[in-house]
């Protein structure tokens, strides 16, 4: 039995209004089911990282509709896509943009902190996903203490701490050295596997999008391909 | 209890940003430590010379009141025209002496218990003042002879607080007590004797003992003597030119001379009549203050929207992040206007320990021999409680203006844009 729809797009669009209106996202329909590892690729300006702030809730689209679990979300007001950005979103993106002034564990604490959910139980889970990710001795350093690859995994525990239902990544190894890059990947296929959550990774890099299960491919803002290559159970 | 949020981010930026933080904190704490030093300076003069004042007089005085001139004209009149040789009428004044009958109180012991007898009165003394020439040797002076009676007048002002020389206690009937400066004026010490003269002949006073107000014309022509002997004197026999009156509370003095004038027809003058122009002073110095503290905070608190406008920009990626976390933006605006609000309070805090510090160095700073001798300053100044309070919540609410249009401003950012900025 295939899992349940997540998320579903119909004709989304985005125009970019001006004297020659540029349109990033072009009639784009799809749709997602829970616990798939899916990516987004492209070349540059092919409407990937559009695509996934409208998906995300970080942006509005000018036409097409949104489904989240069947319901109409595209036109939520902006208290309303906070929460849902808080209670059911968790994003990394490609520069980890940790926030500077907090430590490790504070960043990972700071998306319950936002949804006022903050207690010792979320305190023990942040401290659990840090060890998991093997930052166990270093919940207390400041992001400029950290490599780039930890600040990553830090990330990734921020994205996870209010276990979301899908997680956005927008090239999440772009700034990552190989081996470093191999550790994220595997580090989010666990937790795909092991939590069904839902990851929308957006890249450009072929090889990454290979290892995930399916790869939805855009072209000025088109989706050109929609493959799977290894089936969601 | 966990901290909301915004206000645990606001608190974090403050810290994290300590030099900055410090430099606003300063620009605003600077601002408040003026507004609380040089009010406090001030009204401690002007409320020194006022309790001063105040205590050192009655806060009502109650004389007779004399005939209006345009009775008196008409009086005068009706006497011309009649052609009648006689002063018939008791309203016209012919002279400066029947002027002073006029003013003379009569059975006072009586209207001195019916005043007593008044809400709010405290303590009442009769007095007698009426100025005279002074005489010792060849020096001869102008003076203002006070008639009272030692023991009822101390209810009604620091009199012992006058006396630089000599137990006004024990001033006999042929005692006088005079200012130091009359006494150098005539060249007279203690024990000589002085002429005072009157309309009504001269009488030879020993200088029992020397006054000093510290006020200069007081200084100069003032003579105590007691009651009984200022009656013997001018030839006034069971009678008074006024009474003191002593009140539970200074402030209502203008109602209580209303209902003494009201009741007893007697003419009236407060304390806060008699100080008028200082009253003023300190109304109009309030303003001034007040504005002077708005242009200073004012500048405080545009630094404040300044490094705040420059915050937000430096912070634009991160309001990006709080935003995809869920940070709505009504709260990314509180995070900016508590992070102002955490400033103004470093600033306050800075701000009134900057106070104290100024008025204690003002107080450390030894005064000079003119203004001990004038009696001005010689109270140590203390903080002004109420414009302390006025400095910090006129720092914290112009700090909370100030934030609002870079708080608003955040708020607003698109959370694609700041985090891709």
């Amino acid at each position: 039995m295939p899992s349940p729809l997540l998320l579903e797009t119909h004709n989304l669009t985005k125009t970019y209004p001006g004297i020659e209106p540029v349109t990033a996202v072009d009639h784009i329909s799809f749709s997602v089911r829970e616990g798939e590892f899916l990516s987004i690729v492209g070349e540059s300006g092919s409407g990937k990282s559009t695509l996934m702030n409208l998906l995300g809730l970080l942006d509005s689209p000018t036409e097409g509709q949104l489904n989240y679990h069947g319901q109409d979300i595209s036109h939520w007001s902006e208290g309303e896509r906070s929460l849902f950005r808080n209670q059911e979103i968790g994003f990394i993106f490609q520069a980890h943009m940790l926030l500077p002034e907090f430590n490790a564990l504070e960043n990972v604490l700071m998306p319950p902190r936002i949804g006022r959910s903050l207690g010792p139980e979320t305190v023990e889970r942040a401290k659990h996903l840090l060890t998991r990710i093997g930052l166990e001795k270093r919940m207390h350093h400041m992001p400029g203490e950290l490599s780039g690859g930890q600040n990553q995994r830090v990330a990734i525990a921020r994205a996870l701490i209010n276990n979301p239902r899908i997680v956005f990544a927008d090239e999440p190894t772009g700034a990552l050295d190989h081996k470093t890059s191999r550790d994220v990947y595997e580090l989010m296929r666990e937790i795909n596997q092991e939590n069904n959550v839902t990851f929308i990774i957006v890249t450009h890099e072929q090889g990454f999008a290979k290892k995930t299960d399916r790869t939805i491919t855009l072209l000025d803002g088109r989706m050109i391909s929609d493959q799977v290559t290894h089936p969601t159970p | 209890m966990t901290l909301a949020p915004e206000l645990f981010i606001a608190i974090r930026y403050t810290l994290a940003n300590m030099k900055q933080s410090l430099m606003i904190a300063f620009a605003v704490g600077l601002g408040v430590a003026i507004i609380i030093f040089i009010p406090s300076v001030n009204l401690s003069f002007f409320g020194y010379f006022l309790e001063k004042t105040v205590e050192n007089s009655a806060h009502i005085k109650v004389t007779r009141e004399l005939e209006t001139m345009e009775r008196n004209i008409q009086a005068l009149t009706r006497h011309l025209t009649s052609g009648s040789p006689e002063n018939d009428d008791p309203h016209i004044i012919f002279s400066d002496q029947t002027l002073t009958r006029k003013r003379n109180i009569k059975a006072y012991r009586q209207l001195m218990k019916q005043i007593r007898g008044v809400t709010g009165v405290l303590e009442v003394s009769p007095y007698i003042n009426e100025q005279i020439i002074v005489s010792h040797g060849s020096q001869i002076r102008g003076g203002s002879i006070q008639g009272i009676v030692p023991e009822m007048e101390k209810n009604i002002r620091q009199l012992e607080e006058d006396i630089a020389v000599g137990n006004i206690d024990n001033m006999g009937s042929s005692d006088v007590f005079i200012g130091w400066r009359l006494a150098d004026e005539l060249g007279v010490r203690l024990g000589n004797r002085i002429q005072l003269v009157t309309s009504e002949g001269r009488k030879s006073y020993k200088v029992a003992g020397l006054i000093n107000t510290g006020i200069y014309q007081k200084d100069l022509d003032t003579i105590y003597i007691s009651l009984k002997s200022a009656q013997q004197l001018l030839n006034m026999s069971n009678e008074i030119t006024g009474i003191n009156i002593r009140l539970q509370d200074i402030y209502a003095a203008p109602k209580i001379s209303d209902v003494i004038h009201q009741t007893f027809h007697l003419k009236t003058r407060n304390w806060m009549e008699d100080n008028e122009v200082i009253l003023d002073q300190i109304g109009m110095f309030r303003v001034i203050i007040a504005f002077i503290s708005f242009l200073i905070v004012f500048a405080a608190a545009s630094s404040i929207t300044s490094v705040l406008i420059m915050v937000v920009a430096s912070k634009s990626k991160e309001i990006g992040i709080l935003k995809a976390m869920g940070l709505p933006p009504g709260s990314i605006m509180r995070l900016f206007v508590f992070q102002a609000i955490c400033l103004s309070i470093l600033g306050a805090t800075a701000g009134v320990f900057g106070g104290m510090g100024l008025i204690e160095l003002y107080n450390a700073t030894p005064y000079s021999k003119a203004e001990s001798f004038l009696g001005i300053g010689r109270q140590p100044v203390e903080i002004n409680l109420e414009y302390t309070y006025y400095a910090i919540i006129y720092a914290m609410l112009s700090s909370f203006l100030a934030s609002l249009f870079p708080a608003w401003h955040a708020s607003r950012l698109d959370p694609v844009k700041a985090i891709n900025s």
